[in-house]
């Protein structure tokens, strides 16, 4: 239960801050490649909360010989102190243009107390080619079709926060397509206000963003999943709070390094 | 009573060494508080009856252990993810593979 409930609060931690969309095109970008930031997940045990993980987000710049791409990566691991009870070590990945942030590859390789997952999709237009592993099982090969303008999690992430937020009225709600689990799941983002909250990076004015998902179990109910990203240029995620069926918890910036601005 | 608050202290003592063990030590404080709380009740009702009062003095004991262990574990642990050259090699490798892919897709 307890892996489940892990393996379930990274997909949230994904999820809530990867769904967030109030107008089309892209605006200036609000990251660059270097860029580095560090979270701790906490999971609120009988009102105490009790820390577990540290995800980390880092972009970098990749070259083959006639392109090139930002590397966008998501880590998640254990701390020290829970490897011995259950062990996790996840990487998400996708590698997206730099100019447009339209993914090309995504990848998850997820080891969770030795429980194998692993994705890959090569994006072909509206068409996924896509290898997973579950377990034991060797690779399967699956294609299938998304809805135009359908991202994987990672890139979605990273594309919202090159979106114009600072346009969205309070109430504002928008719609938008991410894969996951060769499924494609609808989110929806309301757009709450503003709030200041004292961060890592000093007391910040920040975006008020609540998120639910869809026909999905895991995030129902739109004020009870929030993400607050930084009312700057950077806009960066500093503080996400969820509420799954099996309790709530939340993931705190603790580092940010080579911001853009 | 005395069996009631007995089962509590019995209960509360093996929450408070099962969270112990695990890295949760500061929600230690809840049960071993409850189970400190009924082995001052039991000793009280020993006391009062003559017995003796080993059981009592042992739930105290335990609990009052349990949570200075992991309150001291909880204070002077700090949060770090340890090396893992496993998993370094699983994203060094996983990046070259995608080069190839990417590379196919061109």
């Amino acid at each position: 239960m307890i892996i489940k409930l892990i393996q379930n609060f990274i997909v949230v931690l994904l999820l809530t801050t990867t769904t967030f969309s109030f107008s089309q095109g892209l605006s200036s970008k609000a990251f660059k490649s270097g860029e580095h930031l560090s979270y701790q997940a906490s999971y609120n045990m009988s009102g105490v909360l009790t820390t577990f993980a540290e995800v980390n987000m880092k972009v970098a710049t990749v070259k083959t010989s006639k392109n090139s791409y930002l590397h966008l990566k998501c880590t998640a691991n254990t701390y020290k102190k829970w490897d011995d009870f259950f062990k996790i070590r996840d990487l998400y990945e996708a590698y997206v243009s730099p100019y447009t942030l339209k993914p090309s590859l995504y990848k998850r390789d997820n080891n969770e107390n030795g429980t194998i997952r692993k994705e890959k999709y090569i994006y072909k237009g509206n068409n996924i080619q896509s290898t997973y592993v579950r377990g034991k099982s060797g690779e399967i090969k699956a294609n299938f079709t998304i809805p135009s303008n359908t991202r994987d999690i990672v890139s979605t992430l990273y594309y919202i926060r090159s979106l114009p937020i600072d346009k969205a009225n309070t109430g504002d709600q928008k719609d938008f397509n991410i894969v996951f689990d060769r499924k494609t799941k609808t989110a929806t983002l309301s757009f709450l206000g503003t709030e200041t909250i004292s961060t890592v990076l000093g007391n910040k004015k920040c975006y008020k963003i609540g998120v639910s998902v869809k026909k999905d179990k895991l995030l129902k109910g739109k004020a009870s999943n929030t993400v607050y990203i930084t009312a700057d240029k950077n806009k960066v995620p500093v503080l996400i709070k969820f509420s799954i069926p099996v309790g709530n918890g939340q993931l705190k910036l603790t580092r940010a390094t080579n911001l853009k601005h | 009573m005395k069996l009631l608050t007995s089962i509590i202290a019995i209960l509360g003592i093996i929450i408070t060494i099962a969270f112990t063990i695990f890295p949760i030590g500061n929600l230690t404080i809840f049960p071993a508080l409850i189970t400190i709380l009924c082995g001052v009740i039991l000793l009280k009702l020993y006391k009062k009856e003559c017995s003796n009062t080993m059981f009592p003095k042992v739930i105290i004991g335990l609990a009052v252990v349990g949570a200075l262990i992991s309150s001291s574990r909880a204070l002077l642990t700090s949060d770090k993810i340890a090396e893992d050259i496993n998993f370094e090699q699983r994203q060094e490798k996983s990046s070259q593979e995608s080069v190839q892919d990417l590379e196919g897709l061109e």
